[in-house]
């Protein structure tokens, strides 16, 4: 009897500790989907040139490979993004691809699609965790930051004073690229910040915050923006005030394009925002149809720098060969 | 004492003997090993591949400058076999080479510092080869050219950055210190460097540096 009791508790102990192995190797699941044949494609507003590529490429490709597929914006907020993750749950979305809002508001949104069976393909900006999403493809933007800073420094002539133009505070992308404009400029001692303003990642109010900086810094020298609807917004500015300043963006839009091509913006930085949309998607199929993308889940795609040697071959985010 | 105590007393002990044997004691500064969540600490990264690994690495993957840009023949992405790139199999191109030559201008005045130099036997007169003595160091030829180090084990692009940084004030102060660049014109120099593939004259990042 004694020894009974005896074995049943070291059974016991032994169940416990099968059990926790267990759950530590259930991590790696196969998620299928919710069920229906609907892709999600939830990115910023398509007032931004960039998100508007990004996405319709995303849904041509997905609607070339036989899904029907809605698409819709959060505008940058998270809490709209949570509520377009349920939506999708609801839906019994096959897949989500989500230029997402946020690197750690995003992590909650990504868990509950994940929780739901439904794999979740990240595009243009990473998360602040691995494991959840099936991919998290993105555009080095601390190499192609750095890469069009090095053409402001040797425009600029390595000194003189410039203006920073700031993107929405709560994107990783704001702090990544300032992060690789000021690891390249900070290293100059005769280059000065005078001003830095967030602008949103908006063209207009870029703009208005560019008239202002000129007024109160007349001997302003250059301007580095996070993004091209910005930094276009501020060579309008500074046009307008009769001047002409070296200015760099990041994203490659044609707007940039032609504002380099006239002589009013130095470089760009282009992300290819049509591969990584269709790398995702198709992506996005691949592990629907075969439980793996064959891929690692962070994929990384480097930037070209555009200066007004080859922009004229740029054209909706990709260049021509 | 009772049957029933003694047994009860030997489950404890037997307990007790169990969960000594299983638990994790975890020093303070350590859970790191335990959780998985790495405290980042770029400088250690690339300290430890500088101390541990650079040297025998370097010279167990470069190749002859001379003869790759022969082999190349104006197109390194067909040598690209030999060469790194910076995303499985597409991104920037980066080889890690080795080389001499003779200095024939020194720009160290610039922060972007570079020497010009003529490479022994090289086949291409288009092919203009420079290095770059920092203090800013263009592009991440370095870190790129490294397959042990890589991207996915990183928490985003800003920790990414921070390594090749980190390599870069590695070779300023235990490469390129040592070099009296207001006297390096004429001299005869060495090298193991790595070059990422781009327009313009090959751009490479020293790793070692000699001067004859």
């Amino acid at each position: 009897m004694k020894i009974t009791k005896f074995c049943a508790s070291i059974a016991m102990v032994l169940a416990a500790s099968s059990f926790a192995a267990s759950a530590q190797a259930a991590e790696a699941k196969r998620l299928t989907g919710g069920g229906s044949n609907i892709m999600y494609i939830i990115t910023p507003s398509h007032s931004n040139p960039f998100f508007k590529t990004e996405a319709e490429v995303a849904a041509k490709t997905a609607k070339d490979l036989g899904y029907e597929v809605k698409m819709v914006s959060h505008d940058d907020s998270p809490v709209k993004q949570s509520e377009l993750f349920e939506t999708a749950i609801s839906d019994k979305a096959a897949a989500i691809v989500c230029d997402n809002a946020g690197a750690d508001a995003t992590v909650a949104a990504v868990k509950r699609a994940y929780d739901n069976n439904i794999p979740t393909f990240l595009i243009d900006r990473e998360i602040n965790e691995q494991g959840i999403a099936i991919a998290q493809i993105v555009a080095n933007n601390y190499q192609g930051a750095k890469g069009a800073a090095e053409v402001f420094v040797e425009a600029m002539e390595e000194s003189g004073e410039y203006a920073e133009l700031f993107g929405i505070d709560s994107d990783t992308n704001a702090k990544t690229r300032s992060t690789a404009f000021h690891e390249v400029i900070d290293q100059y001692t005769d280059m000065k910040m005078v001003a830095v303003q967030t602008a949103n990642w908006d063209q207009n109010l870029a703009y208005s915050k560019m008239e202002t900086i000129l007024q109160s810094h007349p001997n302003l020298k250059g301007v580095i923006s996070g993004n091209d609807n910005m930094a276009v917004g501020a060579a309008a500015a500074i046009k307008a005030a009769g001047k002409t300043l070296k200015i760099i963006g990041v994203d490659g839009s044609n707007d940039a394009r032609d504002e380099i091509l006239a002589g009013n913006m130095t470089a760009t930085a282009m992300q290819p925002a049509a591969l990584i949309a269709e790398m995702a998607v198709k992506q996005a199929d691949q592990y629907l149809k075969k439980g793996t993308t064959g891929q690692p889940e962070k994929q990384l795609i480097d930037c070209i720098i555009i200066t007004k040697d080859n922009a004229k071959k740029l054209n909706n985010f990709s260049l021509a060969k | 004492m009772s049957k029933n105590r003694i047994i009860a007393v030997v489950l404890a002990v037997l307990f007790l003997v169990y969960a000594g044997s299983t638990a994790t004691v975890v020093k303070e500064g350590q859970e790191a090993l335990l959780t998985g969540e790495k405290v980042f600490d770029p400088a250690t990264v690339a300290a430890n591949f500088w101390k541990n690994d650079s040297k025998e690495y370097f010279k167990n993957n470069c190749y002859e400058l001379s003869e790759l840009i022969k082999e190349a023949n104006g197109d390194f992405v067909s040598v690209s076999q030999k060469g790194h790139y910076s995303m499985g199999d597409s991104g920037e191109l980066s080889f890690i080479v080795k080389g001499s030559g003779t200095v024939t201008e020194v720009k160290n005045k610039l922060k972007s510092g570079y020497v010009v130099f003529d490479l022994d036997n090289n086949p291409s007169e288009d092919i203009k080869t420079r290095l770059q003595i920092g203090p800013v160091f263009k592009g991440s030829a370095v870190r790129d050219s490294i397959s042990l180090i890589s991207y996915k084990d990183y928490k985003n692009q800003i920790e990414w950055a921070q390594v090749s940084v980190s390599l870069h004030n590695l070779i300023l102060n235990e490469v390129l210190s040592k070099i009296d660049f207001d006297n390096l014109t004429g001299k005869k120099i060495e090298f193991i460097g790595c070059f990422t593939v781009g327009s313009g004259d090959l751009r490479i990042t020293p790793v070692e540096l000699t001067v004859k």
